[in-house]
């Protein structure tokens, strides 16, 4: 099974070789919304990741002024409009190697931004004849995207593009996540390492040497006191808990095999973990650091909770190394019964789900497109972007 | 599209078969509240109710003998904190119920539970103790609305209060909850005396003179509070109840009828809360000064139309959390699971037993803006909208209830047949210490100021939603007519959530506005409703800090 997946993620080395800038599509559905992927640009030969509004490529260290500029399609409109909550596909897929590349998922931006509107009762809705502009300002937050094979994360402001840094972390990085007060990035590295990440100077002020454990996939508590990392290893996939003031490993625990993914709860009372190669995810209750449950997903990737924790949302590509469909399974996290299933792109990978729990987006690697999931109509958008999308981070 | 693929649902099937407490489902055994909530812990020497799937035998079993045990029918429960681990005590065990009694020694603070059944061991679920906090046996059986409180006659003449069976002025009252503290031995029949633990009970916001306050000796963890309805106390078929125990741990809040002789209260508000069928359209504007979490400061205005009509049951304790206001100058408080801000329903507002009836095609409501064919919003939702504004032309103005003179009409070829009634929209009240409400400390009062009005009775109403946790509070207050200004208490502000860092993840947000009376509230005519009303509500919102 792992001969294949390499194999695979070679063949994926030659096509994203050849892949450049970013794609700039109209929502079929919203007339004033767009949607912006990206890939590494080839033509640059660096693994910043790019942004374009899709008539000029952009790269990551230009200023960006989004007002300024429009999808080919429409020329006069900008290109973050509409509902309010621009999404931003970053480059989580660097230029690789042709060493196996565990696959990543995106982390949530460094810092949230307030939406225009709360999610109150008595909204104005929105007419097809509104009039919005996305202001463009400073105060949105930054993304940070891991380039594994440049041992290395990028900090991005949003709005503009731009560089703001670029962080040497240990080699082949995977995931990050951030502490809940914004200070911190903790960063997982393939090689043994959980780096921690300043985010007021931008720099790798801690590392914490993990020998005999492949880090993968991380997550914080809500209180910011732990966080929790999947081992990405065969026959002995585990789990550790990171004590974040002392900044050491204080309890491991055995789980299944390549553990992937780690997502909390929205209330920190529990951590999903995926587990692709054995078609599982597991549930770890955090109070007492046990296995608590677990159920059956088709290859599951990444995993995104609704606000209030009453759903999840897991992507399932069928296949770990070769994806075979694509689905988003919402599960009902009482018992863990589908409550629904969205047909997606081909090999879901990353999930997030947007302000207000109407809407969940997917990136779709194999299917090269990213998908918009309706959860109240149970309508799904799914549009064709440029090269192999992974890593995802929602704007609000 | 939304396609259940048959291979997912064979796939889950793998891990099916273990039994499962549901999240967030170890809570109080009478108010419900939601566990994280400040009042929601579970009270040393407590009943507690677990809920889940497979969690005991597939026939319900009452425990019906002293001593106690740690174990019955099969099903045992642990309650682990670090190194202590305690042995709840089951009562009562079913497939998806289980009560049991939280051990008096039980570790005070965050622990975890287990359940063992027949069909193995459930999940973990984590648990919030505490050495106090009571909750009140309610008559809905969902910690809202009439409480079980008996008015007391004599020895042999104690009836449960009730909207037919009122208590008066000076009446002694027993009241039934549990998680008043810990006694010294849970497994064996109770003795009488009032527990240390202080308690406080309010009747309608007035003080109540309490005389017992501790077990009651037929049942471990159930407890008995005996007071006093206070002689100033209003009167009414639904005034608040509420327990505050150590001066800061406040319960659910219930209901009792009191009356000045102890007959009837429903004289006044029958038509909605006796046998028949219910109607009403209400309409509404909301005005929210979206001023926290938003990127900056937006006016947001929505018009709306909810048209509700349901075939009222017969009822001992008539109560609906929507129509079962406290009366003027006291406030209520509900405390419960979901978001009531995004669709989440308040337990009873469709009564028990109540057969939702359809209206006919055509509904419209005409006023001074044209004649607008109300349609469904959402599916399943019945609120229909009708216009709206953001400030700084992030849309359109497309509103539609300007104040003014309104006909709402009702087609036949539904449930209900053709109707019609007349109203107006009333003029909005002024605000006048709006935008000093930012940071709101829930131990202390919070003063509402306004203006204008025309003399009618103005309500109150505050929501704290923790969306992490899943949880709610609102609470509810009516000032007297002709008011211009009204107190919330600390006890009603006490269990709303702290408004959380990542003002995403709350909603904290007062509304104010006009009850409807006068010209805003018109009889709704035909239909074949044995009651109807129609209703225009201007209210104002203002996003706050729950500290």
């Amino acid at each position: 099974m792992k001969t294949s997946y390499v194999l695979f993620v070679m063949g994926l080395v030659a096509m994203l070789l050849f892949e450049q800038g970013c794609n700039c599509e109209k929502d079929p559905v919203d007339p004033n919304h767009y949607w912006v992927t990206c890939m590494e640009d080839a033509g640059s030969g660096t693994s910043e990741p790019v942004l374009t509004n899709g008539k000029d490529t952009h790269y990551a260290g230009q200023l960006f002024d989004p007002s300024q500029y429009s999808c080919p399609d429409t020329s006069n409109s900008p290109v973050w409009t509409g509902s309010g909550q621009p999404i931003y596909n970053t480059n989580g897929q660097p230029k690789p190697s042709s060493l196996l590349r565990p696959r990543a998922a995106a982390r949530p931006p460094v810092a949230f931004l307030p939406s225009l509107l709360l999610d109150l009762p008595f909204p104005a809705l929105r007419q097809d004849t509104e009039n919005t502009t996305l202001q463009c300002s400073a105060a949105q937050p930054d993304i940070l995207a891991i380039n594994h094979d440049f041992a290395s994360v990028t900090r991005l402001a949003t709005c503009p593009f731009f560089v703001v840094a670029k962080i040497p972390v240990q080699t082949r990085p995977l995931q990050i996540a951030i502490t809940p007060d914004g200070s911190t990035a903790l960063v997982t590295s393939f090689d043994s390492a959980v780096n921690f990440i300043d985010l007021t100077s931008n720099r790798v002020t801690f590392t914490l040497a993990t020998p005999g454990i492949n880090p993968n996939g991380i997550a914080i508590s809500p209180d910011g006191a732990f966080a929790y990392i999947t081992n990405f290893v065969p026959g002995s996939g585990s789990i550790s808990k990171i004590d974040l003031t002392a900044k050491k490993i204080v309890a491991t625990i055995p789980t299944y095999s390549y553990p992937q993914n780690a997502v909390m709860s929205p209330d920190g009372e529990q951590l999903y973990v995926t587990a692709p190669y054995v078609n599982t995810v597991a549930i770890i209750d955090t109070q007492t650091f046990t296995q608590a449950y677990a159920f059956s997903v088709p290859a599951p990737r990444g995993i995104a909770f609704n606000s209030k924790g009453t759903k999840v949302f897991v992507a399932s590509a069928g296949n770990p190394d070769f994806a075979t469909t694509g689905a988003v399974l919402e599960f009902n996290t009482n018992n863990f019964q589908i409550a629904n299933t969205y047909k997606v792109g081909l090999g879901p990978n990353d999930v997030q789900v947007l302000y207000g729990d109407q809407f969940v987006v997917t990136t779709n690697y194999e299917g090269k497109s990213v998908s918009k999931i309706d959860t109240v109509s149970g309508t799904v958008q799914t549009v064709n972007v440029t090269g192999f999308p992974a890593g995802l981070s929602i704007v609000n | 599209m939304r396609r259940v693929l048959p291979v997912f649902l064979l796939a889950v099937c793998a891990f099916a078969q273990q039994p499962l407490i549901f999240n967030r489902s170890v809570l109080n055994a009478a108010s419900y509240m939601p566990p994280r909530l400040p009042g929601g812990a579970i009270a040393q020497g407590s009943i507690f109710s677990v809920f889940g799937a497979r969690i005991g035998p597939a026939t319900p079993q009452q425990v019906n003998a002293f001593p106690l045990s740690t174990t019955f029918n099969g099903v045992s429960i642990t309650v682990t904190q670090g190194s202590t681990t305690v042995n709840a005590i089951p009562i009562y065990v079913s497939s998806g119920q289980i009560n049991a009694i939280m051990p008096s020694n039980a570790p005070i603070g965050t622990a975890s539970l287990r359940v063992t059944s027949p069909s193995g061991v459930t999940n973990p679920m984590t648990v919030h103790i505490a050495a106090s906090a009571f909750g009140i046996f309610t008559a809905t059986g969902t910690g809202l609305g009439p409480g079980i409180l008996q008015n007391f006659i004599t020895q042999a003449n104690q009836p449960i209060n009730s909207a037919t069976t009122a208590a008066q002025p000076g009446q002694t009252i027993i009241l039934w909850g549990t998680g008043l503290g810990p006694v010294t031995n849970d497994a064996v029949a109770p003795t009488a005396g009032s527990l240390a633990t202080k308690v406080e009970v309010s009747v309608g916001g007035v003080p109540a003179s309490v005389q017992y306050s501790g077990r009651t000796p037929c049942c471990s963890g159930v407890d008995q509070i005996v007071f006093q309805v206070p002689s100033n106390a209003p009167q009414g078929c639904w005034i608040p109840v509420y327990v505050r125990t150590n001066s800061s741990v406040v319960s659910n809040f219930v209901t009792m009828a009191i009356t000045q002789d102890g007959s009837s209260c429903l004289a006044n508000n029958s038509p909605f809360f006796t046998p028949g069928n219910w109607g009403g359209v209400i309409s509404m504007r909301v005005s929210t000064h979206e001023d926290l979490g938003t990127r900056s400061t937006v006016d947001v205005t929505g018009d709306y139309a909810v048209p509700v009509a349901y075939r009222q049951a017969a009822s001992a304790f008539p109560f609906n959390p929507l129509l079962s206001w406290p009366p003027a100058g006291t406030c209520t408080v509900y405390t419960v699971k979901g978001d009531l801000l995004r669709g989440d329903t308040l337990p009873g507002a469709l009564p028990a037993g109540a057969k939702t009836l359809s209206f006919g095609a055509a509904l419209t409501l005409s006023g001074a803006a044209g004649t607008k064919i109300l349609q469904n919003l959402l599916p399943d939702l019945p609120m229909r909208y009708l216009g709206g504004s953001v400030s700084n032309n992030l849309f359109n103005n497309t509103l539609y209830l300007q104040p003014g003179a309104y006909q709402v009409s009702g087609a036949p070829g539904g449930d209900v047949g053709a109707f019609t009634a007349s109203a107006a929209m009333p003029q909005p009240l002024t605000w006048t210490n709006r935008d000093q409400l930012v940071f709101v400390d829930r131990t202390q009062p919070l003063t509402v100021q306004w203006s204008g009005g025309s003399g009618s009775q103005v309500a109150v109403v505050g929501f704290g939603v923790d969306l992490p946790t899943d949880s709610t509070t609102v609470f509810g207050c009516l000032a007297p007519a002709g008011a211009t200004s009204l107190s919330v208490p600390a006890a009603v502000l006490a269990n709303l959530p702290a408004t959380r860092p990542n003002p995403l993840q709350s909603k904290s947000v007062i509304y104010l506005g006009n009850a409807p009376t006068g010209s805003a509230l018109a009889g709704v005519s035909g239909g074949g409703l044995n009651a109807g009303l129609a209703l225009f509500e201007n209210a104002l919102g203002k996003t706050v800090i729950w500290q």
